[in-house]
């Protein structure tokens, strides 16, 4: 059996801030942190797993982006962000505000990517995954991974340009 | 007009969105998580148990706390189906005053939920006692050869309206076999960091509905009987419980179906299952929850307890960690 606490105690800050990030929710992060942990327990003991933290990363996006996804079919994404700015960025209330909004377009941008383009997206442009770790954990090529990250950020900016022309027209 | 931005200029929110995603701070997770999960993998090669995340497992528990204030808003459902019947039926009446008669009821309270998933995450039993004349109960969950067979597990929990505190009991204690395995004791040795075996007690403000049996949580189960006797929707068949001929008496409401099978000759509850399905009051990966109580018995023996005081207890044993979650912004946390 796998040594549970030291991979919990290695890995937990980094998938509680993957699910964070893209949920932006304390109770969903919570359901998602634990189904990501439970799915690896899974896999371990059906495979060995000799890098964990990748493994981890993809399965958390997976896992947080289908929640996001749920979240935005049942209408219930307008759950606060509680979105903090570090001190250094902007700290006025008027860019807060436009950075939320931003964010919440760009996640609702994911959901309606297919699903491995928003994962590949998130894992490349985020999570600062490489490539080749990406395609590992995606069981798909090097290539594919390029590809599917070049048409995924194409869509997710033309989401957000839609979206915000949206708002500039009727404000 | 709409506009859309050409795909290969450079995009200025996305990168300044993409930016600040990378440099989001997230919250500290509860250090709770972390022990509650490593419980769930050590115990997940049990199928009894089932592999399902702990906070699901806490919003069905959630639910079914809430549920058993009072003595179980099942019991209130109970009400509902003992009232709704009083008009054509003089046994539900009966019912109603066989039941005023005792003090206190002991059930076995079986919670099966289906998710979306399919996924089996087996039922979650516990044992009930709810006073029958004031609104507080005790729960209690036993998962005896926990942690792989290194601890015993017992968890109470005492909901007293009155107080408006919930008191929940977490014992730990060390097995045979956690003591002299040497697999059991590196496991142990292992949890050993975030704190077990536990002996600690929580307190918390009580808190929650009674929907859909009845939103009266300040009164007692009887109180609520009483409360729900305007329900004329219920439907009345004669029926079986184990081979018995007994009464059946079924109400269907939105997204809840509650059925009760009433002894003929004792005029009590044998038998009641509630079955609710309204997404509004359920978590999101949940499709269907049913409550089944059964066993029921009226002003039993107390055993290990001197009074129903006693049984209601909320003071925390000798040697049990404290953690009075009402005063937290007060910072007080202190060892018994």
């Amino acid at each position: 059996m796998a040594d549970w606490p030291k991979i919990l105690a290695e890995n937990g800050n980094r998938v509680w801030r993957t699910a964070y990030r893209i949920l932006a929710h304390a109770a969903d992060t919570q359901d998602c942190y634990q189904d990501t942990f439970l799915a690896a327990w899974k896999l371990d003991s059906n495979s060995r797993i000799d890098d964990w933290r990748p493994m981890l990363v993809c399965l958390a996006t997976r896992k947080a982006i289908d929640r996001l996804r749920q979240r935005v079919r049942i209408g219930a994404r307008s759950q606060p962000l509680a979105i903090e700015l570090e001190p250094a960025a902007e700290t006025d209330p008027a860019s807060s505000l436009r950075m939320e909004e931003l964010v919440d377009r760009v996640r609702q941008g994911l959901t309606e990517l297919p699903e491995k383009q928003a994962e590949v997206v998130w894992l490349r442009l985020i999570e600062d995954l490489a490539p080749q770790e990406i395609a590992r954990h995606l069981q798909i090529s090097s290539g594919e991974v390029r590809v599917l990250l070049h048409r995924g950020r194409v869509r997710l900016s033309q989401h957000l340009a839609s979206e915000l022309s949206d708002s500039q027209e009727f404000p | 007009m709409k506009t859309e931005r050409p795909a290969d200029q450079p995009d200025e929110p996305l990168e300044e969105a993409l930016d600040f995603l990378k440099r989001m701070p997230a919250p500290t997770r509860p250090p709770e998580l972390d022990r509650a999960l490593l419980d769930r993998i050590t115990a997940g090669s049990s199928p009894a148990v089932g592999l399902v995340s702990w906070t699901k497992r806490r919003e069905f528990m959630f639910r079914l706390t809430n549920w058993s204030l009072a003595g179980g808003a099942l019991m209130a459902a109970a009400g509902l189906m003992l009232m709704a019947f009083l008009s054509p039926s003089v046994a539900l009446g009966d019912v109603l005053k066989e039941a005023e008669k005792h003090r206190v009821v002991k059930y076995k309270m079986t919670q099966k939920d289906e998710v979306k998933s399919g996924e089996d995450i087996g039922a979650l039993t516990q044992i009930v006692y709810a006073d029958l004349k004031a609104p507080r109960s005790r729960m209690i969950v036993s998962m005896p050869g926990h942690l792989s067979g290194a601890i015993d597990f017992e968890s109470v929990y005492i909901h007293d309206q009155a107080k408006g505190l919930t008191f929940h009991k977490i014992t730990e204690t060390i097995t045979e076999k956690g003591k002299t395995d040497a697999a059991a004791i590196k496991l142990l040795k292992d949890f050993e960091k975030i704190g077990t075996p536990r002996k600690e007690v929580t307190l918390t403000r009580l808190q929650g509905d009674f929907t859909p049996a009845t939103a009266e949580m300040n009164k007692s189960i009887l109180e609520n009987f009483r409360a729900l006797e305007k329900n004329k929707d219920a439907k009345a068949s004669k029926d079986k419980f184990q081979d018995k001929p007994c009464l059946l008496f079924r109400v269907e409401g939105d997204h809840k179906k509650t059925a009760l099978w009433v002894d003929e000759t004792t005029k009590l509850p044998l038998k009641l299952e509630h079955e609710i399905t309204d997404p509004k009051i359920m978590h999101p990966t949940v499709t269907r929850m049913i409550f089944t109580l059964t066993d029921f018995e009226w002003d039993p023996e107390l055993k290990e307890f001197k009074s129903i005081d006693e049984l209601f207890d909320t003071t925390a044993p000798q040697g049990y960690k404290v953690n009075d979650q009402r005063k937290k912004k007060e910072g007080a946390s202190s060892e018994k």
